[in-house]
């Protein structure tokens, strides 16, 4: 029969598009920057001031990163002028409204943290002198502050999984192996992304111990994601129906599996994990190496945001 | 000046593709027209009218909705048609705000078919028809103009204005259509007839698709038949939404209808399966039909339609069976063969042969007030009969119409003269015809689109651009008016009161045809108002003797004042109460009502048949030696060419509707229909681009790839491929199937023919 | 008691001649590019081998466990006393998760207030009249059936209990209120 009912592109299963996978990747790094921070932080030799360039990357990456995130968020509003909305109308049954919450608590803390951080550099004099009180008051509860930004960081870096398991019309975001699988990316995202600012533009504060321990965590992180992703996949196979359906064409369709296979897993985490155990300690841990596989970490990373977000909602089985 | 459209121009021409680049709006069309003068000014309360999207004519309500909007939906009070209406009754609105819809008289600067216009005032252009009719009333005849209008709309106007002006060329859109069954009907019944599907057992349906060509009333009564476990057989080469909804789909081979039909009715015969009772009482010409069929066995006439001979068996045993709520259907337009009059004819005689006529679930005869008002007795009130105002005699013509209707030995002598041939226009403005001695020189077209609706399109524009005059009254620049010298605005059916009609099923029933539910936008003008006006220019103002259509109207119904409040308000009337003459309850319904008519009734309850039902035509045997039933094979295409065969579709109306803005966004293409093993051998995937060619045009579309069609077969929807470019968004897009049929007129029925070979190939 | 309107769909009676979808579009003045009510027409091939045609209606199946509500971050989302689901335009920042998160893509975004719209059942325009939707009244063949479930006398209670009927996608549980009579030919795809 011809298609007489009239145009069917309001029916593009694709509703969320780039924008918001590059805010999923920039929430992930931001939560993964400040965890990554704070743990370096609490380590002996890391814990009093002047800090380490790594702490002082991810006090900057985690605000900046998510205030870009967000300012993304809300320009791909379909009703841009309306966002504010979203701060006093609340559903919490609905993982966004929750979202919100958390992000409204996270910011302000990461900027807290931040500027604790830098009050000897920013707050003491010049013209932000005013700001000085708040950055004591970070500094006084110190502890409290990290620790809560901890919790609210697992938060944001579990819920933009959480955002996308929650919708049972697209097989491949329905799992709960996806708020797992993007909270340990996020870290692993986020150390890289500490890594690299740390070494490029704090490059004489960085201790070379804190450098080679994060990439050692890295590796393991990635260890872990990978097995995430594994089960993810594995896991729908063995649902049968129209799981396995999906995840067979997820896995060997078009383009977009070229980019998990090569850009996700290869370049994101196998290709990371066989150069360090394929290379010499001196050259896995010279700046340079640190910096280029960091900067294929972050390539994976954003890769597996992409192709999750649109290979979820382009095969629907 | 005139050109001959080269096969090659006339190919550049439909197949230029939908890039129309202009986005202005011609001069006349309502795009052109200021912003302010687009408010609706109408009636915001439920107004009862008649749906003008198709022929069918289904009864409608409409109302203003905050003076920009329109609802439309059935008249609740029609229990026919229960109050509904379908996707084109909707969509009728947008013809009232279509930027493309023309509101000025426009006329044209440059050749025929060039789409250059100027508007012109009503008055310029009623003095230049004028002048022109007058000029080939002088030079060629007035007999030499034709004129074309609907009926029910605009032949009332316009067929008086045509022959106050001295010609007899009358035609409505039939022979496109309806005429064969019409014809049918009068030789066999002498009167028109009705089919009360709703409560037949066994229905045998041959392309006759309601579910898409939609008749409201008819949809709604197969449904019910079928809900209450009718058996369906849809005999289709495609398989249409009937076939889905019936209970066997045979596809049956494209134009072989003819021997299905007579091997049907030889199992009847010869297996006695007929109502010998009926036959002998009411009917005569039985012998002779016998005679007549004895070589078309079942056996035989199975290759011919390629349905196995058991089953023509089968279904003619199960027919009779179910007598008398049997049904042969006698379709509607699709013309399936040159012998269009022998297949409607021989299906009729069907449902005759087995008695189920005047029954229920059976054919019934067309009840109008003359016929009904003849059983009443001298005390009874009679059924109104709607009345015509008193004009003077119409000049005498000396010459034959073209179809030589009215002489004694016209092929086509049963069609009315309000019906006519129009199929003939063509060839009778480019050759010369026997026994008609002058050719056309003009033609006057109202709410018609021949160049769209009439087969083989090429010779329909060649004698368009052959003519002296040609006047279209329309609501747009249809494919017609492309072609036209002058373009007069049709008011659309939402802005018009139009005269009230009388007609009757099982008893007389009243219409108000059209009324006004919007007050009509620009300049546009209705067809009584174009005629009367014309005629005042041209002299003949006597002819039309009333001031408008509401005076029209109280002439027609006299003093019957309830009559016209009634039809006002609901927008319906009827008469008495129903009446099947060979059904007791319903004979005995009539005589408890009209107590006189008890003595029409014979001993068994009913009341006989006015007149003999004819199983032979004398007058066809005089006329064509054609009284008894026969069958001539016809080639339709080569060995290695493909039927190709057209229907309708749910969203689009035949020529008229395909620029409506939603229904256009509903479908705008209609893909070709292709067997899976045909595309296979011709390298064709669903979706490809392909041609439709045979030696009249080619067409380009798109394949689409189903089972649900015969492999020697190709299907398109009809109404696609326009050729106007003012009908911006219809333009060009999918196969104009009439491009590809030949200019066959059939004999006796004038009826085109819409089986054609073609070939098919990648594009 | 409150009412509960539901609606079905008889795959034997529809035509999908589009009725519904113009009627639909007239009464609630939609914008050209988008429709709230399409009928798909899809050809299949039973066992036998003999042909159908299967009547898809896609529109809003008003779900009572209704996904597109639970994820809108606003309630901008949110079901009336009545059971239908409706979008208040004012608390809606246009987050699309509704549209994304509907099982039935029965959502799209209306080109002029940008809020998602859908079949809301007439609410706004026919059902405030005390009439039925559009598209019930005008269709040709009485395929389509409205009313309150909650009223045992009432039309669609009466056909839901003489007709055999199925809902698409049940085991997702979001529990529609449209009910489909399939077609008496061939099998049932929920």
């Amino acid at each position: 029969m011809n298609q007489i009912w009239g145009s069917m592109e309001q029916y593009n299963t694709v509703v969320w598009h780039w924008p918001i996978a590059v805010y999923l990747f920039l929430a992930g790094l931001s939560a993964g920057a400040i965890i990554s921070a704070i743990v370096i932080k609490w380590m002996k030799g890391n814990d009093v001031s002047p800090w380490d360039g790594i702490i002082k990357a991810g006090a900057i990456l985690a605000p900046v990163t998510i205030g870009a995130g967000l300012l993304l968020l809300i320009t791909d509003l379909t009703r841009p002028l309306h966002f504010w909305k979203l701060l006093i109308h609340y559903n919490f049954g609905s993982v966004m409204t929750l979202g919100v919450l958390a992000l409204f608590a996270y910011f302000p803390v990461v900027i807290l943290f931040f500027m604790g951080l830098f009050k000897k550099e920013l707050f003491e004099t010049g013209s932000l002198k005013f700001l000085a009180p708040v950055a004591d008051f970070a500094l006084t509860y110190t502890r409290l502050i990290e620790g809560i930004t901890l919790v609210l960081a697992v938060g944001v870096g579990a819920y933009t999984g959480f955002l996308l398991s929650a919708m049972n019309s697209y097989p491949l975001f329905n799992t709960p192996v996806l708020p797992a699988l993007f909270l340990v990316s996020g870290i692993s995202a986020g150390i890289s992304a500490n890594l690299i600012v740390g070494l490029l533009f704090f490059n004489s504060s960085t201790k070379d111990s804190n450098v080679s321990y994060l990439h050692g965590l890295d590796v393991k992180v990635i260890f872990v994601e990978l097995f995430f992703l594994f089960i993810l996949f594995v896991g729908m196979m063995y649902q049968g129906g129209s799981a396995e359906h999906v995840a067979k064409m997820a896995l060997s369709t078009g383009g977009l599996s070229s980019l998990l296979w090569v850009g996700v897993i290869g370049l994101g985490l196998v290709l990371p994990i066989g150069l360090n155990f394929a290379l010499p300690q001196g050259v896995k841990h010279s700046h340079g190496f640190v910096i280029f596989n960091s900067l294929i970490v972050l390539v994976g990373v954003m890769s597996l945001r992409y192709y999750i977000l649109y290979a979820g909602q382009i095969f629907v089985g | 000046m005139t050109q001959v459209l080269s096969r090659r121009g006339f190919i550049k021409l439909s197949s230029t593709a939908a890039a129309v680049a202009s986005l202005s709006s011609i001069p006349g069309t309502l795009g052109a027209m200021d912003e302010s003068q687009k408010q609706l000014k109408g009636n915001a309360k439920f107004t009862p009218s008649i749906c003008e999207m198709c022929t069918s004519s289904c009864t409608i309500e409409a109302r203003v909705e905050d003076g920009k909007g329109m609802f439309i939906r059935g008249n609740p009070a029609d229990k026919g048609r229960g109050g509904k209406v379908c996707a084109r009754g909707s969509a009728g609105f947008n013809q009232l705000y279509d930027p493309q819809r023309l509101v000025k008289p426009i006329m044209r600067v440059g050749e025929r078919g060039e789409g250059k216009w100027k508007e012109v005032s009503w008055d310029e252009a009623y003095t230049f028809i004028a002048k022109k009719l007058e000029e080939i009333k002088q030079k060629h005849g007035a007999h030499t103009v034709a004129f074309t209008a609907r009926s029910g709309w605009t032949k009332t106007w316009f067929h008086n204005l045509a022959q106050a002006y001295g010609s007899n060329n009358l035609f409505g859109h039939e022979a496109t259509c309806p005429l064969a069954y019409d014809l049918a009907m009068d030789d066999i019944f002498d009167n028109g007839i009705s089919r009360d599907f709703a409560k037949a057992k066994y229905i045998i349906n041959p392309s006759h698709n309601v579910f898409e060509g939609i008749v409201i009333s008819y949809a709604r009564q197969y449904m019910e038949a079928i809900e209450h476990g009718a058996k369906v057989i849809s005999l289709d080469p495609r398989f249409s939404t009937m076939s889905a909804k019936a209970t066997e789909w045979h596809p049956i081979k494209p134009g072989h209808d003819l021997p299905f039909v007579l091997g049907f009715m030889h199992t009847l015969i010869h297996e006695n399966l007929y109502n010998k009772k009926f036959v002998e009482k009411y009917c005569e010409g039985f012998e002779e039909l016998k005679a007549s069929l004895a070589e078309y066995t079942p056996e035989k006439m199975a290759t011919e339609c390629d349905i196995p001979a058991e089953v023509i068996k089968r279904m003619a045993r199960e027919f009779a069976k179910a007598a008398p709520k049997a049904i042969f259907d006698f379709c509607h337009r699709v013309t399936l063969t040159p012998q269009e009059l022998e297949l409607r004819r021989a299906i009729m005689m069907c449902n005759v042969l087995v008695g189920a006529v005047e029954q229920e679930g059976g054919y019934y005869l067309n009840k109008g007030a003359g016929f009904y008002n003849k059983f009443l007795g001298e005390n009874d009130a009679k059924a109104p009969v709607l009345k015509k105002p008193k004009i003077p005699a119409y000049p005498k013509v000396e010459f034959p119409r073209i179809d030589r209707i009215g002489e004694k030995d016209s092929e086509f002598f049963l069609a009315k003269k309000g019906n006519g041939i129009v199929t003939l226009i063509p060839k009778a403005t480019l050759e010369d015809i026997p026994g008609v001695p002058y050719r056309l020189h003009g033609w006057f077209i109202a709410r018609n689109n021949p160049v769209m609706t009439q087969s083989n399109t090429e010779m329909v524009i060649k004698a368009i651009k052959a003519m002296d005059l040609v006047v279209v009254h329309d609501i747009q620049v249809s494919d017609t008016a492309w072609f036209a010298d002058i373009v007069l605005p049709d008011t659309t059916y939402l802005e018009r009161d139009e005269e009230f009609t009388a007609s009757g099923g099982k008893n007389p029933s009243y219409a108000v045809g059209r009324q006004k539910v919007v007050e009509p936008i620009g300049e546009s003008r209705p067809g009584w108002r174009v005629a009367k006006e014309l005629a005042e220019k041209m002299g003949l103002s006597a002819y039309f003797p009333y001031k408008d259509i509401e005076d029209y109207r109280l002439q027609q119904v006299g003093d019957n004042i309830d009559l016209l409040a009634k039809l006002k308000a609901t927008g319906m009337a009827s008469f008495g109460v129903p009446l099947l003459l060979q059904d007791k309850k319903s004979v005995a319904e009539f005589v408890k009502k009209y107590p006189s008519a008890a003595s029409k009734v014979n001993e068994e309850g009913t009341i006989d048949f006015p007149h003999k039902i004819k199983l032979f035509s004398p007058e066809l045997e005089a006329v064509s030696k054609k009284g008894a039933l026969s069958y001539e094979p016809y080639k339709y295409k080569e060995a290695d060419e493909l039927y190709f065969i057209n229907g309708k579709s749910a969203v689009r109306t035949n020529g008229h509707n395909g620029n409506n803005a939603w229904l256009n966004n509903l479908c705008d293409d209609a893909a070709v229909w292709i067997h899976p093993k045909t595309a296979e051998r011709l390298g064709i995937k669903n979706g490809d681009n392909i041609n439709v060619y045979n030696k009249y045009s080619t067409q380009k579309g798109k394949a689409l790839v189903t089972k649900g069609v015969r492999e020697d077969t190709v299907f398109a929807y009809f109404g696609f491929g326009h050729i106007s470019k003012e009908l911006k968004r219809a333009y060009g897009k999918g196969v104009n199937s009439n491009a590809l049929y030949s200019p066959l007129v059939s004999p006796n029925s004038g009826m085109n023919l819409h089986v054609v070979g073609v070939k098919v190939a990648k594009a | 008691m409150a009412k509960k309107y539901g609606m079905i769909h008889d795959n034997n009676l529809c035509i999908g001649c589009q009725a519904c979808s113009v009627a639909c579009r007239s009464e609630n003045k939609i914008p050209e590019s988008v429709y709230r009510l399409q009928v798909w027409v899809k050809q299949e091939e039973y066992p036998n081998g003999q042909l159908g045609y299967e009547y898809h209606r896609q529109s809003c199946v008003q779900c009572e466990n209704t996904p597109c509500v639970s994820v809108c971050p606003t309630k901008a989302s949110h079901v009336n006393e009545e059971g239908i689901v409706l979008v208040d335009v004012d608390l809606c920042v246009g987050c699309l998760y509704c549209v994304a998160a509907c099982p039935y893509q029965a959502r799209y975004v209306h080109p002029v207030t940008k809020a998602p719209d859908k079949c809301t059942f007439c609410h706004e325009s026919r059902l405030s009249r005390g009439e039925e939707p559009a598209c019930v009244t005008v269709c040709p063949t009485d395929a389509l059936v409205f009313g309150d479930l909650n009223d045992p006398k009432s039309k669609i209670n009466k056909v839901l209990s003489e007709k055999v009927t199925y809902r698409q996608k049940e085991t997702l549980g979001t529990n529609p209120k449209m009910f489909i009579v399939p077609n008496h030919k061939g099998g049932i795809n929920s």
